[in-house]
């Protein structure tokens, strides 16, 4: 049973990777099952020693002596994640790349794995960046890879510097969204599969609450309903979302499809995935994260009827 | 000389049959729906 989500914490070197691994992981991610996966070239793992023995931690594996996106063969890319999966059954794994590492060779491992990638999470650092970024190509390639892009240190650099530092990025991935860290201080939970959970709970709670959404930088709403949606037209609505939804996570009925359908979209990126549930469960369900969704809401859900329209008048043109 | 992971197929199309035709025991089905409340899915 490989219902795993995966997380990809990237960032050339020094850029902060594992201090923010440990704070995030220090903070816990709501105590959900967590394994994580440190990469490192040289034989001896220094960051692994840093991550191992925080409270939420379940396993901690190590692969050095290479690079996971390059030297690393599958098998032992595999074989890590199956001791991981049948040692502490993890509902989420976080993969923490070496500084050299291009992110877009390790996602494709990653599904080949069979497992759901969830968030690409990049780490720059702010004083040293546009140097990194003129200098190789790796560290160009980290930042276009990115779902989330967290602009770490950035009070060591001077104001104006740190926007000018924005902008590069947005240029380079206009697609990510953008975070400021000191020392890999963040305390959005948006960057971790686990953390959608809290945002759906808020959704939940709106119902009583109608300002609730106002209290946080995200909001979050519900899509929920009894009929079969249109492949097609569901596909349309994901690929067309809003900028400003950051997230997007749910399982849906389609037309013609004996498995439930589990999507994920990250700042963008479409993902979905299958999986055999029981018949009798017909509800689709859905969360949407984002900013400004009191001006999206209407729409999206709008679209998402439509995706049920659009398999009626299918059925009718058959008929 | 490295070597890069080929894309793997595209992920959209499930098996055509699925390996758990008698669905799942009540652990399992169970331990799928834990998974999927804390990843946000449901």
């Amino acid at each position: 049973m490989r219902h795993v989500a995966v997380d990809i914490v990237t960032g050339f070197l020094g850029s902060g990777k594992t201090t923010l691994l440990s704070h995030v992981l220090a903070h816990g991610l709501k105590g959900k099952p967590v394994a994580v996966v440190m990469n490192e070239i040289g034989e001896v793992g220094i960051d692994g020693q840093v991550v191992t023995g925080l409270n939420y931690v379940e396993k901690m594996v190590e692969l050095s002596s290479g690079c996971i996106c390059c030297s690393i063969d599958e098998y032992r890319f595999d074989l890590a994640i199956q001791e991981l999966i049948e040692t502490v059954h993890p509902h989420l794994i976080i993969i923490e790349s070496t500084g050299l590492a291009d992110p877009e060779p390790l996602t494709y491992r990653v599904k080949a794995a069979g497992l759901k990638l969830d968030a690409v999470i990049t780490v720059v650092d702010a004083a040293n960046v546009e140097r990194f970024v003129k200098e190789t190509e790796v560290a160009t390639a980290q930042i276009e890879a990115a779902d989330f892009l967290v602009v770490n240190k950035f009070d060591l650099v001077a104001t104006g510097d740190v926007a000018r530092v924005e902008r590069r990025l947005r240029k380079l991935n206009p697609r990510a969204l953008q975070f400021r860290s000191v020392r890999g201080a963040i305390d959005s939970e948006v960057l971790f599969a686990t953390g959608v959970a809290t945002y759906r709970e808020r959704a939940r709670e709106a119902r009583a609450t109608s300002d609730h959404l106002h209290q946080d930088a995200f909001g979050s709403f519900l899509y929920r309903s009894d009929v079969e949606l249109d492949q097609p037209a569901f596909e349309h609505v994901l690929e067309r979302l809003p900028d400003d939804v950051i997230r997007a996570k749910g399982i849906v009925r389609l037309v013609g499809r004996d498995w439930h359908c589990l999507f994920n979209v990250t700042c963008g990126r479409v993902e979905l995935g299958w999986l055999k549930l029981p018949e009798d469960r017909t509800e689709n369900q859905a969360v949407f994260i984002g900013r400004n969704l009191d001006r999206h809401r209407a729409g999206i859900l709008d679209a998402l009827r439509g995706s049920e329209r659009a398999q009626a008048q299918r059925q009718g043109e058959v008929r | 000389m490295t070597a890069t992971p080929k894309r793997p197929e595209d992920p959209a199309e499930p098996p055509p049959n699925p390996d758990a035709t008698e669905g799942y025991s009540p652990e399992e089905e169970e331990e799928v729906q834990k998974r999927l409340e804390d990843l946000g899915y449901i």
